[in-house]
């Protein structure tokens, strides 16, 4: 795979750049700002872009505007954003534009070289990826009657896989159950909590994310 | 010129105003010592003797003669303008108090100047001509209107001045602050009239609500000092034309400068007030920012260290060479240190989180509902970014609510109509924090509690 690294601290770029390289992947380009980055990815059009949401000048969210361009300009080359922040806001921002071929990451977790493998993988075939803990932060929120407190603990497993933008399939095989089991469970739970099931996997993703969310939380 | 001070100001009016009594004084002694009434064919108003005779030159003066009346029409015609220039600018109240003097001596200059120009024109001034009867009433009607004019301005300052004794005396059992700028204002009619007051402590003029100003001498105002002892009690702006400041001075009895006195005590309260206000503010801020820099430098510092620390320890666990012992030892420091980094990041995320700062209020709300233990639930938020003070001050209410928020939760209704974020937090059982009470009091907003509901009130501004 062709990728394009940014992040303003050098030790976590070039700690990216070297596992990527280790694991065989064609770093095309490193940037520390995100108008490099976007010259990068201009020029040498990588397959996916692993981007700080922090990096100068005003480090707040120039990552995020910088993928937002990305994606607009090339929606075939897939981006996943790093953050130290587990912000689900910012996750939703960037997911709700276009969830097809995004991920959000927490860095403590980018180093874990299977995860990163992973999710670059899976954003570059267009899924979406959802770091677990921004998952795990929205199911911890306290709700008014809160309906998930109903669901089965398999079931609450299920939807969590789906939030964090898994497919049927690799649900399945996380959880060594058949992929009919998965499907079961998601039909059940969806229209437990008057959800509808929709087969196009991202709108599957937001749907949860929004109830996740929003739900019992009112306004949205 | 004069008129309503007493006062000739401004070089070229001094001048003109020296030139006609120069040459009035020299055209009188040369016409007087050369002029032989015997001799001049067109006397017939004084013609009597001439004591002052002494070397008789009806040529002389005739030229000297002529000379006056042409300085009279100059003097006349510059009379005129300068006059009617005053009072086109001067201020309206200028206007209403000059009048009476102004418009008499503008007409009267005029006559005497037809009446000179007249002459000029023809020496055979006498009685049976029409012309010379018409301008001779014509200055005798404007003469006796100046003259009324003086008298009527005489007699209205010498009113004003009467009216003026009476209120300052009674101004001393006035109660309330700023009654002695009202009774000023109200006796010289004078609206613009304001009264400052020196705070010797500070060493600052401030106005009676305690704000701080810097009297200043405008064109067409005045300022008059109220000393007593030889210390400035209080500085009065007002309209140059309305009184004199030796008659402020002299007026002011010792029960208005009681009263001035203490307007002056509650001016300075009120002063203090303010100053308290603002460095409340100023510690605030100065502790929000330093709090703001230690996230800053835990997220940029110790965080990113720490994430290198993972990374070589992941890298040092990926080593196929690694197993048994060594392996186990590892997979714990990479336990240990992914829990400090996540230590660290509850620590940083601080009093105000990033998010905060960066995406406003709504989000930094939906954030802390993720995190908070309670039920959070967000009815209506602001539309728009507010600054980022009453950001701040409106998260920290939620947040320093939240403590005594009951299990059903807190509902969260913000909104921002005109200039004012109104917050209400339905839910807490127990009053505000004094915390919290003076942050928003250093907003200059309001917090009330009745019966499980908080409001509060931030200007915006």
């Amino acid at each position: 795979m062709r990728i394009a690294v940014a992040d303003d601290s050098m030790l976590t770029r070039e700690g990216l750049v070297h596992l990527l390289t280790g694991q065989g992947h064609d770093v095309v380009g490193r940037a520390d700002n995100a108008e490099d980055l976007m010259s990068i990815v201009d020029v040498s059009h990588p397959d996916a872009v692993v981007v700080d949401i922090r990096m100068p000048p005003t480090h707040t969210d120039e990552g995020l505007v910088a993928a937002r361009r990305i994606r607009a300009a090339y929606p075939e080359i897939g981006v996943l954003i790093l953050s130290q922040y587990v912000e689900p806001s910012y996750a939703m921002r960037l997911i709700e534009d276009r969830p097809e071929g995004v991920g959000y990451l927490l860095k403590d977790r980018v180093f874990d070289v299977a995860v990163l493998i992973d999710a670059l993988r899976r954003i570059a075939e267009g899924e979406t990826v959802v770091d677990p803990t921004i998952v795990a932060r929205l199911f911890r929120r306290r709700r008014t009657a809160d309906p998930l407190d109903t669901l089965s603990e398999r079931a609450t497993q299920v939807l969590g896989l789906v939030a964090e933008g898994m497919s049927n399939h690799a649900i399945a095989a996380r959880l060594h159950i058949t992929e009919r089991t998965v499907e079961s469970h998601i039909t059940k739970t969806f229209l437990q909590l008057g959800l509808t099931d929709d087969p196009d996997s991202h709108k599957r993703v937001l749907a949860v994310l929004a109830y996740l969310r929003h739900h019992g939380t009112k306004l949205g | 010129m004069a008129a309503p001070t007493g006062r000739v100001t401004g070089t070229p009016r001094r001048t003109a105003v020296a030139a006609a009594y120069g040459l009035t004084t020299l055209f009188s002694v040369g016409y007087a010592i050369t002029w032989d009434p015997f001799r001049d064919r067109q006397c017939w108003s004084d013609c009597t003797d001439n004591a002052f005779l002494l070397a008789g030159n009806p040529a002389g003066a005739r030229l000297i003669e002529e000379a006056r009346l042409a300085t009279v029409v100059a003097v006349g015609v510059f009379t005129l303008s300068a006059v009617t220039w005053q009072f086109a600018t001067a201020t309206a109240i200028a206007r209403a108090v000059g009048w009476p003097i102004a418009l008499p001596a503008a007409l009267a200059s005029t006559s005497e100047a037809v009446y000179a120009a007249a002459r000029l024109g023809d020496r055979a001034e006498g009685p049976e001509r029409d012309l010379f009867v018409g301008v001779f009433l014509a200055r005798a009607a404007c003469l006796t209107a100046l003259a009324a004019g003086v008298i009527w301005f005489l007699w209205q300052r010498r009113r004003r001045r009467a009216a003026f004794v009476t209120l300052v005396d009674a101004l001393g059992k006035l109660p309330g602050t700023g009654s002695l700028q009202a009774t000023l204002s109200r006796l010289l009619g004078d609206p613009s009239l304001t009264v400052s007051y020196w705070l010797p402590r500070v060493e600052r003029y401030v106005d009676r609500s305690g704000r701080q100003v810097h009297p200043r001498a405008e064109p067409g105002r005045a300022l008059t000092s109220i000393v007593r002892d030889g210390v400035p009690l209080a500085i009065v702006a007002h309209e140059r034309d309305v009184i004199d400041d030796r008659t402020l001075r002299l007026k002011i009895g010792s029960a208005a400068l009681l009263a001035i006195d203490n307007e002056r005590l509650s001016a300075e309260l009120l002063a203090h007030l303010e100053d308290l206000r603002a460095s409340q503010r100023r510690i605030i801020t100065a502790a929000d920012t330093a709090r703001r820099s230690i996230e800053r430098d835990l997220h940029d510092g110790a965080q990113q260290r720490l994430l290198v620390v993972l990374y070589e320890l992941r890298l040092a666990r990926a080593d196929p060479a690694v197993h048994g012992e060594e392996a186990a030892a590892l997979d714990r420091l990479i336990g240990a240190a992914q829990q400090s980094l996540v230590d660290l990041r509850e620590l940083a995320h601080g009093i105000f989180p990033t998010i905060l700062e960066e995406s406003g209020l709504e989000a930094a709300l939906w954030t802390l509902a993720d995190q908070a233990s309670t039920v959070i639930q967000i009815d209506a938020m602001p539309d728009r970014r507010l600054p980022a003070a009453i950001e701040q001050a409106a998260y920290l209410v939620v947040t320093e609510t939240l403590a005594t928020a009951p299990s059903a939760g807190l509902t969260v209704h913000a909104s921002a109509p005109g200039d004012v974020l109104v917050l209400q937090l339905d839910g807490p059982q127990a009053a505000p924090t004094q915390y919290l009470l003076d942050r928003i009091g250093a907003a200059d907003g309001t917090l009330t509690y009745h019966d499980g509901t908080l409001h509060a009130e931030v200007p915006c501004g």
